[in-house]
């Protein structure tokens, strides 16, 4: 039985009997994914859960991991903008960098 | 060096390998001819031109390295302010140090100046970077409020979140 299972199983009451499988199968699929920023947040949430299970941090600090990390997700939709609008600036400042120290000092070589 | 000259050196550049530099010459006479006033300073000079272009060339290639790395350090610099104030307030063995509300105050104003300086240093042609700075401010400031109201944080979450904050910053930094 895995540690999250063990942290689980302190759960006695019926009412969220599926909610906990379902977040442990979330958890799976999260641990699963091709996603590199995807498989390190569900194996950072299971984590906290098996450590507030352990008394290893209080509700508020797991609750402040839970609100940061949407922010974190957040910043990982933002860095797929900033990927799109660095192939800009790769067109733009890099192709005026790359003709400053590779093509230009060629160039003046040449023409010297 | 005079801005006509900043011109006849890059209209010379540009010129010199697209047209012969006898081409060029004859344009400028002819431009002359028609009106006097136009291109009056432009005539090719045995100026050293190649010193004058290098430095110009050194001059693009030092902005276009300094906008890249300069963005780059700002936001390692503010991971490790934020790694370092999870490391102050973290409980350790022992007696705890007793709380200095104006110590805290005044390490919070000074990180979240950090933050503010490198948002606003940002250039405006990457939105997604003054907005991912803007994110890093908030993730801070609530671990700010969290000390606040703890006075110290448990190993655990001290653990826990200084790996949450390495891969907020890796998406930036790509490490």
């Amino acid at each position: 039985m895995s540690k999250l299972q063990d942290a689980l199983q302190q759960i006695k009451d019926p009412t969220v009997a599926d909610a906990k499988t379902q977040f442990e199968q979330l958890i799976n699929e999260g641990k699963a994914a091709s996603q590199v920023f995807i498989q390190s947040s569900a194996q950072q949430l299971e984590q906290w859960v098996i450590d507030v299970s352990n008394k290893k941090m209080t509700k508020d600090e797991f609750d402040s991991l839970v609100s940061s990390q949407t922010i974190v997700a957040k910043n990982f939709v933002a860095s797929q903008a900033l990927a799109a609008q660095e192939r800009a600036e790769k067109l733009t400042i890099n192709a005026l960098e790359l003709a400053a120290t590779k093509i230009v000092p060629v160039l003046i070589a040449a023409v010297l | 060096m005079r801005t006509v000259d900043n011109y006849r050196l890059t209209l010379e550049l540009l010129l010199n390998k697209t047209f012969p530099l006898r081409s060029l010459s004859e344009l400028i006479q002819t431009i002359n001819l028609l009106n006097p006033s136009m291109f009056k300073h432009f005539r090719l000079s045995a100026a050293p031109r190649g010193i004058i272009v290098c430095a110009i060339a050194l001059s693009l290639c030092a902005c276009a390295t300094m906008t890249k790395s300069s963005s780059q350090v700002r936001v390692q610099q503010l991971e490790t302010a934020q790694l370092a104030f999870i490391d102050n307030h973290t409980r350790t063995e022992g007696t705890p140090a007793p709380w200095d509300q104006a110590s805290f105050d005044s390490e919070v104003a000074k990180i979240t100046q950090q933050f503010t300086e490198a948002e606003a240093a940002e250039s405006k042609a990457v939105p997604a970077r003054k907005e991912f700075i803007k994110n890093c401010a908030d993730l801070f400031q609530r671990d700010a409020a969290l000390v606040r109201k703890q006075h110290s944080l448990s190993p655990s979450f001290a653990a826990n979140k200084k790996k949450q904050i390495e891969q907020n910053y890796n998406l930036f930094l790509g490490h």
